[in-house]
């Protein structure tokens, strides 16, 4: 299928800390990798490099062909790079519909939110709310959301943004048995809907039943790399 | 022509006002570096020292050797007091509210002292004989080499305090990690209140010791403590640094002031720190990692109790009043102060309210709006649309500018506005071509409805009140429209979102940077055509009009009023314009203290406002379809700086 994002010797370091060591990898389009491997081994410093919170020390990204290296976070959005964070962020003022609505800032999106989706379920908005189950959340204040729903939510604003490659934080920490289930199901569906995703996870049967293929990080380093 | 023979002098005396800057700094020093805030209000404690030394040694005829016995532990204690009572409440709610509080106890300080005192001059003679003494070629007021001496002495003390007691290394502890700091046995409650007495102690030392050189008045410590806090901030509170800047700092001025600059060397501890803020962000604090929404503290975004549609009805209802009716001119005047400032207000609190970047630079912004369209018609044409559209463009020119340089500033953006303040301000006083320096600018003329490029007047209509008047609420009425679509198109969305989580906003692609650094240039735009219509009502301006009392006058007004709707600023202004003018007659001051105290508790306890306050009262009253009932969004987080110790 293509290769979508390529990552060549990637390094990042803080003051004599090194995050990430010289990092190489693909993503291949349309699959799901699971990043895994302990606490402080770079995955969200790589995570923070690949969407542009964080400049690369050394190294580029390139991304559909193009090097992104330079490019500024809004820039990558629009491309079509989406990160979430660890711990369910969303924002809390706001309601969940209007969290949704934000998450379609870029361009793009913005005209493509409000066209019908075809088959009768309203605006691109409506499809998401309803796919994650926020239905008759819609008008709440994202704070009084329970947790297992605010990361519903998390990852509604993340689909809004219309990704081709999403990278998850940790999506499922903290989730119940029941909730969990229903975030899995979600992730395989934009996937077999052609979303690219590398989901750092520790649940390691959640990534099981998600992945294509893993990755393993230590240290900074890619030790497992995928193949 | 550079007169090289009087450089002893100058070095001298360079190093004097390096002695009395580095006691100062090294006060705000201390207590930044235990609680993370700018205490500005050590410059009253300043003040009081000062006046003291006039009461006791000049009036009651202490001995002046003696005083200080009863004055350092009075302004020590006052410090305790504030950090304690005040401080420790406010902290909870996020740095800005702290800086607030700050502002507001610097004036209520200095207020005091002016009611007590009056607003003259002092003297106080100082009690060395000879008063000057010749060294060779040099003449050096014998005075200024006590205050050397002291501070060196005093200098000592503290190194020696901070390095080799235990309180001190308790201090340096706290400073470092205050949650690691009490794991190790250190109390931080003690600490923080022996930081924040040492610090008032050597304040008012420092004002004790300077009285006899310098006339005393009730707003002297201001620049002074607001260069304290500069050179504090850029050496990192590092002692030596301190010091040793606060030395440099002083030479400097001595030597740039005598040789080229004038009164533009009081510029330079603030050029510096913006410098160094460009370099390296954290000089005003240290670095936030995570949201920074957090850090703004508690504030509660309140819609009006009343829905939007019959609230412009009604407002146009009431403002239309003293057109139509033949009212007092007082009233007149009163609207149209109370108009002009409810602009300058709104402006703020699209910064505040809706972005949630508490600024004190919105004064200065109303301040360049008025000069330019001052200027402008002075010189080319008295055309309103050349009046408000020049304040408005060079005003939000500026403000983009500012903002550029701010955002790089993080959480420590509202400190960085109030030294942007302190820079325009120093900066009206000294560009006098513009602005006619410190006899200020008189003349301006009357507004009229022409065309500017041909001249053509079609109505002069301006030159009595109740147009005027009009002209004012018409333009508020646009303002607000504006605001109110702006606020809720995707601009306004966008800012919402950075507001509730920059991070968040950033990773959905918002450029969080460029809409902060947007809103910023819209809201100093704003500011101006309020200094605009300001400049043509009262035709005379000074530079004291437009500094950090204006921009922290606003801020009160907005919180009072209520922040995130619109009209919380209107009330705002209105309410404290109507209960100043009753209380004026007692003491011009007198309105200054009250508001500011009304700030502290209003930050503390009713984040709400008036508007707040309105609504709990009209809910009750009204018919449902009349209020909104969407709920307020009360961000009334506390982040990792709540971890006080109880």
């Amino acid at each position: 299928m293509g290769k979508i994002a390529r990552l060549e010797n990637l390094n990042k370091h803080f003051d004599g800390l090194r995050a990430v060591k010289e990092v190489d990898m693909t993503i291949e389009r349309g699959s799901v990798t699971g990043l895994v491997g302990p606490n402080g081994a770079g995955k969200t410093t790589l995570f923070n490099l690949i969407s542009g919170f964080l400049p690369p020390s050394t190294g580029s990204i390139y991304f559909e062909g193009r090097e992104i290296t330079d490019w500024s976070v809004s820039r990558r959005v629009k491309a079509g790079i989406t990160r979430t964070f660890q711990g369910s962020r969303v924002f809390s003022g706001l309601s969940v519909r209007e969290n949704v609505v934000t998450g379609t800032y870029s361009a793009k999106n913005r005209e493509a939110s409000e066209e019908p989706v075809g088959d009768g379920i309203g605006s691109r908005i409506d499809w998401i709310l309803k796919v994650t189950k926020l239905r008759k959340y819609e008008e709440f204040l994202a704070r009084h959301l329970s947790y297992g729903y605010k990361r519903r939510l998390e990852l509604a604003i993340a689909i809004a943004t219309n990704p081709k490659l999403l990278l998850l934080d940790e999506p499922f920490s903290g989730t119940n048995t029941f909730d969990l289930q229903e975030l899995t199901g979600l992730i395989k569906l934009l996937s077999h809907k052609g979303l690219t995703v590398v989901l750092v996870e520790h649940d390691l049967g959640s990534v099981a039943s998600l992945a294509d293929n893993l990755v393993h990080m230590d240290g900074g380093k890619v030790t497992i790399p995928n193949e | 022509m550079i007169a090289w023979s009087v450089l002893p002098e100058f070095l001298l005396d360079g190093v004097f006002l390096g002695s009395y800057y580095g006691l100062l700094a090294l006060g705000v020093a201390l207590i930044f570096g235990v609680l993370e805030i700018g205490d500005v209000a050590q410059g009253g404690l300043f003040t009081v020292g000062a006046y003291l030394a006039y009461s006791l040694a000049g009036e009651s005829g202490f001995n002046y050797f003696i005083a200080p016995l009863l004055v350092i532990p009075l302004t020590a204690g006052l410090s305790l007091a504030f950090g304690l009572l005040i401080y420790r409440r406010l902290r909870r709610h996020g740095i800005a509210p702290t800086f607030l509080g700050a502002v507001s106890l610097l004036l209520i300080v200095q207020s005091i002292v002016a009611m007590g005192y009056g607003e003259r001059a002092k003297t106080l003679s100082s009690p060395l004989s000879p008063t000057v003494l010749k060294l060779g070629t040099v003449s050096i007021y014998s005075h200024k080499l006590l205050v050397i001496f002291s501070a060196v002495l005093l200098a000592l003390l503290v190194w020696y305090l901070l390095r080799k007691t235990r309180w001190g290394k308790a201090i340096r502890a706290i400073s470092q990690n205050r949650e690691v700091a009490s794991l190790s046995g250190v109390n931080p409650l003690r600490t923080t209140g022996i930081a924040f007495a040492l610090s008032g102690a050597l304040a008012g030392f420092a004002g004790f010791i300077t009285a006899p050189v310098y006339t005393i008045t009730p707003f002297a410590g201001r620049l002074t403590v607001l260069k304290a806090f500069a050179i504090s901030r850029i050496a990192m509170g590092s002692v030596p640094a301190v010091l040793g800047l606060s030395l440099l700092v002083g030479l400097a001025e001595s030597l740039t002031s005598a040789y080229f600059l004038g009164e533009l060397s009081n510029l330079i501890p603030f050029l510096l720190l913006i410098a160094v803020t460009l370099v390296h962000p954290g000089v005003l604090g240290p670095e936030e990692r995570h949201s920074i929404r957090r850090a703004w503290g508690s504030f509660i975004r309140i819609e009006s109790p009343i829905k939007a549609r019959y609230l412009w009805v009604l407002a146009a209802g009431v403002l239309i009043i003293p057109v139509l009716v033949s009212l007092p001119s007082y009233f007149l005047h009163l609207g149209i102060v109370i108009g002009t400032t409810a602009i300058g207000v709104s402006s703020l609190d699209l910064l505040y309210g809706c972005a949630g970047l508490p600024s004190l630079a919105q004064g200065a912004f109303f301040g360049i709006g008025a000069y330019t369209s001052a200027v402008l018609t002075m010189n080319i044409s008295n055309s309103v649309f050349l009046a408000l559209a020049g304040g408005a463009a060079v005003a939000g020119m500026i403000g983009l500018l500012v903002g550029l340089i701010g955002i790089r500033t993080g959480r420590h953006w509202t400190s960085f506005t109030f030294i942007s303040t302190i820079i325009f301000t120093i900066s009206f006083i000294n560009f006098e071509v513009f602005t006619g320096g410190p006899s200020g600018l008189s003349g301006v003329p009357h507004l009229s409805l022409g065309i500017p490029v041909t001249n053509r007047i079609l109505l002069n209509p301006f030159l009595n009140k109740k147009a005027y008047y009009l002209l004012v609420v018409l333009v508020l009425f646009c303002l607000l429209g504006l605001k109110r679509l702006a606020v809720k198109s995707w601009f306004g969305r966008s800012i919402k979102a950075i507001r509730e989580d920059e991070g968040l906003a950033r990773s959905v692609g918002i450029p969080s940077g460029r809409y902060k650094v947007a809103v910023f240039g819209l809201s100093a735009a704003v500011a101006g055509i309020g200094g605009s219509l300001y400049a043509h009502y009262v035709t005379y301006l000074h530079p004291d009009l437009f500094n950090f009392v204006k921009s922290f006058r606003f801020l009160m007004m907005n919180r009072i009023g209520g922040l995130g709707n619109l009209i919380g600023p209107v009330l705002g202004s209105g309410f404290v314009r109507i209960i100043e003018e009753f209380t004026r007659p007692l003491s011009s001051y007198l309105g200054q203290v009250i508001f500011s105290g009304i700030l502290i508790l209003t930050l503390i306890y009713f984040p709400g406002g008036v508007v707040g306050f309105l609504k709990k009262l009209l809910g009750r009253f009204l018919p449902e379809k009349f209020v909104n009932t969407g709920e307020d969004m009360a961000v009334m987080e506390s982040s990792r700086l709540e971890d006080m110790d109880e």
